[in-house]
């Protein structure tokens, strides 16, 4: 095919070919680490989840979620660094505890969205005919369908079917599974197809035929073989995953039909912005705030991870 | 035959991640006008970027040109402005590329892109263009070429792409023609149909020709001169014959060894070269072949022989200066 | 080439229909009509069972699946749950009164009462308004940042807008909407400076007119382009980049062209080719900002009927959008199939 990415035509790769191998991990870590950006998102990921875990220790729950109308829609000062909301809580410990769950049901949605996308990309993939028929067009289909508003419909119908629970010493709101379950299993079309590709491109592979030669079980050879190979794309695909799911969160609950109290997410404290979007612009720049720099941070290490584990890129 | 092109001590090096590397090291030949000649060696030689950098087509950065002069017609290439060069690329010195099917713009008709060249360099307007375009496929073998003109890359063979790309070098009637490997990509009877055309090309047009290559036996029938290229060096300079009968370098010989001859005999065994081909950053102490070379010495190791001439038309960068005798 | 559309118009039909089914499961399970019909008051016992026969939900599933797809028009209905066809006072049979999904019929509003194909008819075109001046601004302004972005690599300017380019796309909708309404309404209001509008369509003082919805397009266009054009120049970027290392720009450079032509007619026309696709295909993920973004603006497009619709439970209004814009997705799918094959000569011409 064309010798594209060619500033050395054909030389750099001469040059090196003579140099010590590096094992496929190590190359990627140090393809990773020239990334400016990808090194930044990462520590800025880090500073993030400091600010949201450690804020449990500095500010007790209770706190975040104290009630003084007294104070209500107060700006910054020193004693609320972050301004009070509508009825008087402090919006930098809700902004930490919110945090918490927001990165929770990111983390969780793209967990869920993993398990469905894996399943259903490796068995259409590997076994191909029918099944892979039937599989894609549903996958297709499903992709078709308008994923907010479908969301927005699905949370409205079961937003309150699941119960509150502990966990944890503390409680929360049903409505958080809910949105777990309903965001993975809206996400999970875009795995199953690289899954489904990887598998395609892999199977028929001589390792495969090898281990199918030696009487391996189908299970056996999807996961522990094709499925460790595969795993590149998977990862740089729920990375971003994590970020869109954080994303959607945010619109469903500011639209009001996400996460209930008391549970508190970004996205549901900015469900009062609309209203004081003129008196009081901290209810909504502070979460929003959060909302941006973990989602650019997450985009950014993606990035760093899509260069870093592309077997095409070699020279910049 | 006056000298059309005088190359001098040609130096270019890549800046990379790695370290620097050193593509081309002082490299120094001549081509006369309508005179052949054939650069021979591995990939990653070095000849390839050789000819890009006299072109002015190495991105720099990374690449730097290091050094040295490429007098075309008495007049450094090397230090023109780009806007000086592109009056000479395409016009008086035009290139045919290896692979046809990405070095032609998959979204731009034939007849667009050899169009183009007309009316830029010959003035011509876009009817003219045409004509001479339709001219031109004829010539280098394309049927119904008023037809073919409209068509997209895609939609030709490989060998008639090839063509095409030849047309498009050749439509300004070039002093110059640099031919990349321009078959290596190619079924080997498209192969040969492709040297006749060039052949006859050449013996209409009167161009001088460079034509690059690691193939040994298309040279043969092509090129009165070669030089042969190993890590950025010239390690052999010699007429045709001089190289086929009596190759004096190591490399040539391994390189003449491990062709296969229809008059070998079948005992007879391919001699492959064993080792790798060089790493290129930074330069090596001594000669670059020694790590390969059957006839090595310790004075190899030590320094790198400079080209040394051993008989009229003939230049060699070695110490050892092999014998047929010594051959097994 | 006609040949190629027909193949893929018919690919189509089986995909609506695992998408009709879907979406028909969907709404059997989560619009429990019996539960709002009767609106505040109890319904009898005797009532729900007349109800559950008026609207067909005792009969099986694919039954009602039909009934939803083709209507009933066409089928004697059985209210009185006597067994016998129904008759009116004339004597004559009655048929049902739907018309199915197929002919337009996408049910009736729990609320408004009004057919839901009506309501949808009305908010569509400002959708579309706003969808398509914001795709048109995409794209506009995506080619002419990426295109400048690449030209320039790893010049100030490029790393600039690759920043921003990040922060751009990594930006929730509501806090760019809100931070522009804050800074382009609000605060120009308070500066004395011409201030945008921020609801609606136009100033109910001073009516609908061109000039109105054009000055009440710009925040709601900007805060939805603007991700947009954040992701897409990044995209133009990368694939000009790979363009301009391709060998066939090599070759025309060698050819003498100037850089300008190896630009903009060499190189762009295979750089711009991927965005159609890539533009196309994104337009669930436009739709999807609409909901907020209309919701934010207070413009009477599909997303805010979506969002009033929702507090109240209307599934009827819900469920015939979701399938409106699913039908429309298939359809833009399509179109953007057939453009990318008519420009692309390597797909055209085989």
């Amino acid at each position: 095919m064309a010798t594209a990415r060619e500033a050395l035509p054909g030389i750099a790769e001469e040059a090196l070919a003579t140099r010590e191998p590096l094992t496929p991990t190590q190359l990627a870590w140090r393809r990773f680490r020239r990334h400016k950006m990808a090194m930044f998102g990462l520590f800025l990921l880090a500073a993030l989840i400091v600010y949201v875990v450690g804020g449990a220790f500095v500010f007790p729950e209770k706190f975040a979620n104290y009630v003084d109308t007294g104070i209500k829609l107060q700006a910054p000062s020193q004693a609320h660094p972050f301004g009070t909301d509508a009825v008087g809580r402090d919006i930098l410990a809700r902004t930490m505890y919110g945090g918490q769950i927001s990165l929770l049901i990111g983390l969780a949605a793209v967990s869920v969205a993993l398990v469905v996308g894996v399943a259903i990309g490796a068995l259409s993939g590997y076994y191909g005919g029918w099944i892979d028929g039937v599989l894609m067009r549903f996958t297709e289909a499903m992709l078709n369908i308008p994923q907010l508003f479908l969301l927005i419909v699905a949370a409205k119908y079961l937003g309150d079917k699941i119960h509150n629970f502990r966990a944890f010493g503390r409680e929360f709101s049903g409505s958080v599974i809910v949105i777990i379950v309903i965001i993975g299993f809206d996400s999970w079309m875009y795995l199953a197809r690289i899954v489904r590709s990887q598998f395609l491109s892999l199977k028929e592979q001589e390792f495969i035929t090898a281990a199918r030669c030696t009487g391996t079980s189908n299970l056996a050879i999807m996961f522990y073989h094709i499925l460790p190979n595969s795993v590149a794309p998977i990862i740089v695909n729920a990375t971003l995953g994590v970020a869109s799911a954080i994303l959607t969160e945010a619109y469903i609950s500011f639209l009001g039909l996400g996460v209930h109290q008391p549970t508190a997410t970004w996205g549901n404290m900015l469900e009062d912005a609309n209203r004081y979007l003129e008196t009081a612009p901290w209810l909504w720049f502070f979460p929003g705030l959060m909302i941006l720099l973990t989602v650019l941070a997450i985009n950014f290490v993606g990035d760093g991870l899509r260069d870093a584990l592309d077997p095409r890129t070699m020279v910049e | 035959m006056p000298t059309i092109l005088e190359v001098k001590n040609l130096q270019t090096r890549f800046r990379t991640y790695d370290g620097l590397v050193y593509a081309v090291n002082g490299i120094s030949y001549e081509l006369n006008e309508g005179e052949t000649l054939g650069v021979v060696g591995e990939s990653g030689c070095g000849k390839s970027v050789s000819m890009l950098s006299i072109m002015g087509l190495i991105p720099q950065p990374p690449g730097i040109i290091a050094g040295g002069q490429a007098l075309y017609r008495d007049s450094d290439l090397l230090k023109k402005s780009e806007e000086e060069l592109r009056h000479i690329r395409g016009k008086e010195i035009a290139m045919v590329f290896q692979d046809p099917m990405t070095s032609l713009n998959p979204v731009l008709t034939i007849g667009f892109q050899i169009g183009e060249t007309l009316q830029l360099h010959m003035a011509m307007n876009a009817d003219q263009a045409r004509q001479r375009t339709v001219e031109l496929l004829e010539m280098v073998g394309i049927s119904q070429p008023d037809r073919a003109l409209d068509n997209y890359p895609h939609q030709f063979s490989g060998g008639m792409r090839q063509r095409a790309m030849i047309a498009m070098a050749i439509a300004c009637m070039p002093q110059i023609l640099i031919a990349d490997e321009p078959t290596t990509a190619l079924d080997v009877t498209i192969q040969a149909q492709i040297v006749e055309l060039v052949k006859r090309l050449r013996d209409e047009i009167g161009m001088a020709i460079i034509w690059i290559t690691h193939d040994l036996g298309i040279i043969a029938g092509l090129a009165q001169r070669v030089i042969v290229m190993y890590a950025g060096f010239i390690v052999e300079h010699a007429s045709v014959d001089e190289v086929y009968d009596n190759p004096r370098h190591p490399y040539t010989i391994s390189l003449l060894g491990a062709l296969p001859r229809v008059d070998m005999s079948r005992e007879e065994r391919l001699v492959s070269i064993p080792g790798m081909p060089p790493n290129l950053i930074g330069l090596p102490k001594g000669c670059p072949f020694a790590p390969r070379c059957r006839f090595v010495v310790d004075r190899c190791r030590q320094e790198n022989p400079p080209l040394i001439s051993i008989a009229p038309n003939h230049e060699i960068a070695c110490w050892v200066n092999v014998q047929t005798g010594d051959l097994q | 080439m006609g040949r190629y559309i027909v193949r893929r118009l018919l690919q189509a039909i089986p995909l609506l229909f695992i998408i009709s089914v879907i979406l028909f499961v969907l709404s059997v399970k989560m619009g429990d009509p019996l539960a709002t019909f009767g609106g505040r008051q109890v319904i009898k016992s005797e009532d729900r069972k007349r109800l559950t026969r008026q609207l067909g939900l005792d009969k099986p599933l694919y039954v009602q699946y039909v009934v939803w797809l083709v209507g009933n028009d066409w089928m004697t209905m059985d209210v009185n749950g006597d067994g016998k066809p129904d008759v009116d006072e004339n004597g004559q049979l009655v048929y049902g009164t739907r018309k199915g999904v197929l002919r337009g019929d996408l049910g009736t509003s729990f609320v408004t009462k009004q057919p839901v194909t009506q309501m949808i008819a009305e908010r569509l075109p400002n959708t579309l308004l706003l969808m398509l001046t914001s795709e048109v601004v995409i794209l506009i302004f995506a080619l002419v940042i990426g295109l400048a972005s690449a030209l320039r690599q790893y010049s100030i300017f490029d790393h600039t807008v690759t920043a921003l380019s990040f922060i751009g796309y990594s930006m929730p909708i509501p806090l760019l909407a809100l931070g522009l309404i804050y800074i382009f309404a609000v605060y120009f209001k308070r500066w004395g400076l011409p201030y945008f509008p921020t609801g609606g369509m136009f100033d109910p003082q001073v009516g609908a007119s061109w000039q109105q919805t054009a000055w009440h397009l710009v925040l709601p266009v900007t805060a939805i382009s603007l991700i947009s054009i954040a992701g897409y120049s990044r995209y133009v970027r990368g694939s000009m980049l790979e363009v301009i290392q391709q060998d066939y720009i090599r070759t025309a450079r060698a050819k003498g062209l100037a850089e300008r032509r190896v630009v903009f007619v060499h190189a762009l026309k295979n750089a711009a080719l991927p965005l159609v696709t890539v533009v196309g295909l994104d337009l669930p993920f436009l739709l999807a900002g609409a909901v907020v973004t209309e919701t934010i603006f207070a413009w009477p497009g599909m997303g805010r009927l979506f969002y009033d619709h929702t507090t109240r439970s209307d599934f009827p209004v819900l469920m015939g959008i979701i399938m409106i814009i699913s039908v429309a997705v298939v359809i833009f799918q399509i179109l953007t199939d057939l453009t990318y094959t008519y420009l692309d000569p390597r797909i055209r011409y085989d």
